[in-house]
């Protein structure tokens, strides 16, 4: 476990240090910025439509799916390099010299990731925060979608360390985390266009999050991305596992 | 030198494809031995060092480090072992110094006793000046001398270096050779090269490998020879027993079995001694290159 604590901190700096992290976390930041100020805007004009929603339903929760649609596609861009780029550069064979469990080594590189997804909640969550003032904005809503942001954060990490451990080009861990995630995002389509495809659509991530956008937090939701989440990082201990152990 | 066993190795084989990289190795390896590895290139020098860090599964076979079975106890097999890679494996995005802590953590050094084994590790790969350097920022000499400071951060019984001088100075070649000599006194050493020279300079033993096989083991020092003259014949029997001599067509002496400075004076005070009259003395220096010649002659072909 201290092992994996030394490669989560090793692996945070590096992140740190590198202008990408910086760029994403200023591109997020920008990105949720303008969509809030198009949405207070969009409200403040057609208020006397909207009124029926309210800024709950008008402002935070189509906030909140921007913020989990730019955390899809900004991910894998993150993760992609994250085991994919070490096995390229020779430094997983080292690491696999080290006494470092294979489940140690994922999840130190999980903690270096989840140091900028978390970064990347915080600020997403910090935005709408300022509804407070003035508004009767629902706390409960805004804390349900908080957590269905950092779950869903959660889960594409945990994918994108998958692909990443999978392969030893990054684009090809990039790409294929993606194509994973916009599949979850639009399994839920299947139900919309066959009801009897209910199972595909059970596989959504993004029918997972309408619970939350509602302000309801189902223990079945929170359970899908958390199990979820643990198949990706068990099928990448295991994979590296292999690797290690297997000629 | 001890008797103790450090590192044993047994039959490793190991494939890529239909390719036989390694076709049965076995290595027995005692505390204060340096063993020159040698081989061209593709023979399979990197591939062992490999299998013995762990890094590397075999397709048979099985290696025990500081007697812990690299398959079933993988954990501590791993402590006990000090691994350089050819190619250095430092991380460009955090400082020398980070880098170093980072793994004498992942070695499991104790808090207490980190500094001074980063302090030991960086004064003996000459890293005092650059700890608070960005590693990006390295020269290639600084990069190999960082990936040599990781492997002794933790005091391994057991080092393996895969070409340790590549991309290093004549004063960082000479500074790296002094300090393997200094860890190969209490520790086990494997120095991995294609340089014959550095073989013959920093081992005390040589093995050579050829087509995934081991083709020769034997002491390096006793690889050593010399040829002599004398102003009247010589009788064999009045030289060290130790010492083979041959004649040569043209009247010298081709004596092997010389190891250092000592055994060529032994020589010298017994050709004296045996009243024969001592006219020439020269120390054979291409021997371990023939024997290497001699035995990769097929790839050369």
């Amino acid at each position: 476990m201290r092992a994996a604590l030394a490669l989560a901190a090793s692996e945070t700096r590096r992140l740190y240090r590198s202008p990408l992290a910086w760029l994403l976390l200023a591109l997020g930041e920008g990105f949720m910025a303008v969509v809030f100020m198009l949405l207070v805007v969009r409200y403040l004009e057609h208020e006397s439509e909207l009124r029926q929603i309210g800024v709950t339903g008008a402002v935070l929760v189509r906030y909140f799916a921007s913020a989990e649609l730019g955390a899809l596609f900004a991910l894998p861009l993150v993760t992609m390099g994250i085991l994919a780029g070490d096995r390229a550069s020779g430094l997983l064979r080292f690491l696999y010299a080290t006494p470092l469990s294979s489940s140690g080594l994922v999840l130190g590189k999980l903690l270096g990731v989840l140091s900028l997804a978390g970064a990347y909640v915080a600020l997403a969550a910090i935005i709408p925060a300022t509804l407070f003032w003035g508004t009767a904005v629902d706390p409960g809503v805004y804390a349900a979608n908080v957590l269905g942001l950092a779950l869903f954060t959660l889960l594409h990490a945990c994918l994108g360390l998958l692909a990443s451990a999978l392969t030893r080009v990054p684009l090809a861990a990039g790409i294929g985390a993606l194509t994973v995630s916009l599949l979850l995002w639009f399994a839920d389509w299947a139900r919309r266009l066959d009801p009897d495809a209910a199972v595909i659509g059970g596989w959504s991530s993004l029918s997972r999050l309408r619970g939350f956008s509602a302000g309801l937090v189902s223990s079945a939701d929170v359970a899908w991305f958390v199990v979820t989440s643990l198949a990706c990082l068990a099928l990448a201990v295991a994979w590296l596992d292999c690797e290690r152990r297997l000629p | 030198m001890t008797n103790e066993v450090l590192l044993e190795a047994r039959g490793l084989v190991r494939r890529y494809g239909r390719h036989v990289a390694l076709a049965g190795i076995d290595l027995v390896l005692r505390r204060g031995e340096v063993l020159g590895f040698l081989g061209l290139n593709g023979a399979g020098k990197s591939t062992t060092l490999q299998i013995l860090a762990g890094a590397l599964a075999p397709h048979a076979g099985r290696a025990a480090i500081a007697g812990h079975d690299l398959a079933r106890h993988p954990r501590a097999a791993r402590a006990a072992l000090g691994y350089l890679p050819q190619v250095p494996p430092v991380i460009d995005d955090i400082r020398v110094d980070e880098y170093l802590e980072l793994c004498a953590r992942l070695q499991g050094v104790d808090r207490s006793a980190r500094p001074a084994a980063l302090a030991r590790a960086r004064a003996r790969c000459g890293l005092d000046d650059v700890g608070a350097r960005l590693v990006r920022h390295l020269s290639q000499g600084y990069r190999q001398r960082l990936g040599l400071a990781q492997a002794i951060v933790h005091d391994p019984a057991v080092l393996l270096l895969d070409e340790p001088t590549t991309g290093l100075d004549p004063v960082q070649i000479r500074d790296v050779r002094a300090l393997v000599a200094d860890l190969g006194r209490d520790h086990a050493v494997i120095v991995s090269s294609h340089i014959l020279s550095e073989v013959r300079a920093l081992a005390s033993r040589v093995v050579i490998l050829h087509a995934g096989r081991i083709v020769h083991d034997g002491d390096n020092r006793a690889t050593g020879s010399v040829c002599l003259r004398t102003a009247r014949p010589l009788d064999p029997a009045a030289l060290p027993a130790a010492m083979a001599p041959v004649a040569l067509p043209d009247g010298r002496w081709l004596v092997s079995g010389i190891g250092d400075e000592d055994d060529v004076a032994a020589l010298a005070s017994a050709v004296v001694g045996s009243g024969a009259g001592l006219t020439e003395l020269v120390r054979d220096a291409d021997d371990l290159e023939r024997l290497f010649m001699q035995l990769t002659a097929g790839a050369a072909a």
